[in-house]
């Protein structure tokens, strides 16, 4: 075993030994924030479910929970913060390479209401 | 939890500090301002930016700030110092204030030379200095609390620790019959239908989008997207995917309490309960309408850490980033950290700002204002 190896393999271990942290503020929420760096393979749970995760995910970024379906809700806070613009799988790194603002969502939504000036 | 102590005004309100103010009304006043400022260090001038040849919009708000200003709880005494040709008198401030509290104006071109304008502010700094060494603190209840909270140099760890923990807080004054105001319109796109869910009724409704679609408008008018800075290139290097997650982070340190109104800069809470303040999101000018509305003090979470204070009210710097707290660890009044490195609670958190929230408001100095910092910038139609 090379020693890239036997650190992968050491890692392995660590993460099957304790889970990396993140947080989920909301239970309605699929995605979680990492509190430290996340690498594939490392393990986080939260909400009840233990999830691979399968990319790494820089601190204070967010790691999806549960499947997300192109044009599905991203949910944090318990609230649509954006929505996939592709298949996101559990365990992945969810940020703007994956997901669309709903910006333009709000202004047609409000243009009846704030219609009048 | 230490009882509160305060100043009481004839209003029946209470201060947490006994500021004389000396508030210039116009740039052409600000000389006289600075000398009284480097004479009596511990009297709180304010120097302005304009003041004059404003539009109306802006000329109105300037007399709501200076007017609000002055009657902040935190000030004992107030003298406005003018040009005398201004947009806003000096006199005419003096006159609004009545007899809420000692009150002066100093108009420059009735006094013969700055000098001489100088010589009229001095002997009334001179005189309230020492009415207000005279005053003592009294208990007051938490039903008399007049928070404002606020976020700045954010960054992640704002939204899931020190702005929700700030939020309990609020929450807390709120439910105790106290008044909690949170600003930044500005700040609120993406997150605007959280707070239309909470207004009180479909009249605050319609105020709070009345306002949005204005800011949006005005924009627009630019040939500008209220969304095409935001998130900033940091934000979203630090996890920061969409305007609607960065505002969504942002709102919740006004809790969860109904929200009884929307003020213009420099007006005034009407009641109790939580209020929106629409007012800028450049930190000096929306503490500076904080202020204006009637803050005792104002809860401030940061990211990064930053230093700003209020010539008015204390400002306390609340933290939950462990990069932030060591970074600029003397600028941060409270560490909660442990929020996000140790599994600490929300209320845990709440608990300790309440906690520090309470001894600040009966005297305990903040780290900014041991610092001197007084940083000031009125609000303008055109400043977001």
């Amino acid at each position: 075993m090379d020693s890239d190896e036997s650190a992968a393999a050491a890692r392995t271990a660590a993460a099957h030994a304790s889970p990396r942290r993140v947080l989920a503020v909301d239970p309605r929420d699929n995605v979680a924030n990492a509190l430290e760096e996340l690498g594939a393979g490392d393990r986080v749970e939260a909400l009840g479910r233990v999830i691979a995760v399968r990319t790494p995910v820089p601190l204070g970024h967010k790691v999806a929970l549960a499947p997300i379906a192109a044009g599905d809700a991203v949910v944090k806070y318990g609230q649509a913060i954006g929505r996939a613009s592709a298949d996101i799988a559990a365990g992945e790194h969810v940020h703007a390479h994956n997901v669309a603002s709903l910006f333009d969502d709000w202004l047609s939504a409000h243009e009846s209401l704030a219609g009048r000036r | 939890m230490t009882p509160l102590l305060g100043y009481r005004r004839r209003d029946g309100r209470f201060g947490v500090r006994n500021h004389v103010l000396v508030l210039s009304t116009v740039t052409c006043a600000n000389r006289v301002v600075q000398r009284i400022g480097f004479e009596f260090p511990e009297v709180v001038c304010i120097e302005q930016a304009a003041g004059c040849m404003s539009l109306d919009d802006d000329r109105e708000i300037t007399h709501r700030m200076l007017r609000g200003l002055a009657r902040n709880p935190n000030v004992g005494a107030v003298c406005f110092v003018g040009l005398g040709c201004e947009q806003t008198p000096a006199r005419l401030l003096r006159d609004e204030i009545g007899d809420l509290k000692p009150a002066e104006s100093v108009a420059i071109q009735s006094c013969g030379s700055s000098d001489q304008a100088i010589e009229r502010v001095r002997s009334f700094v001179v005189e309230a200095s020492r009415t207000l060494a005279a005053q003592q603190r009294e208990p007051f209840d938490a039903a008399d609390l007049v928070i404002a909270t606020k976020c700045g140099a954010s960054d992640w760890t704002s939204a899931l620790a020190s702005n929700p923990a700030v939020g309990v807080v609020s929450d807390r004054v709120v439910r105790a019959g106290g008044i909690s105001m949170m600003g930044e319109s500005a700040g609120w796109f993406g997150a605007d239908h959280v707070l239309l869910e909470r207004a009180r009724d479909e009249r605050v409704r319609e105020d709070i989008l009345r306002v949005l679609r204005r800011l949006y408008d005005s924009a627009l008018h630019r040939g500008k997207r209220i969304d095409e800075a935001n998130p900033s290139p940091g934000n979203m290097a630090g996890g920061l995917t969409t305007l609607t997650e960065k505002a969504l982070g942002g709102v919740r340190k006004s809790g969860e309490s109904p929200i009884e109104g929307i003020l213009a800069p420099g007006e005034a809470p009407l009641g109790r309960g939580l209020w929106l303040l629409d007012n800028p999101s450049l930190d000096p000018a929306s503490v500076a309408g904080m202020a204006a509305a009637g803050a005792q003090l104002v809860l401030f979470t940061t990211g990064r850490g930053t230093p700003i204070g209020s010539p008015i009210c204390p400002v306390i710097k609340i933290c939950a980033s462990a990069a932030g707290s060591k970074r600029l660890a003397a600028h941060i009044d409270v560490d909660i950290t442990d929020i996000v490195e140790a599994g600490a609670s929300i209320a845990s958190g709440a608990d300790r700002i309440e906690s520090l929230m309470h001894a600040v408001a009966s005297g305990e100095r903040t780290r900014a204002e041991a610092m001197g910092h007084r940083e000031f910038v009125m609000p303008q139609v055109g400043v977001l």
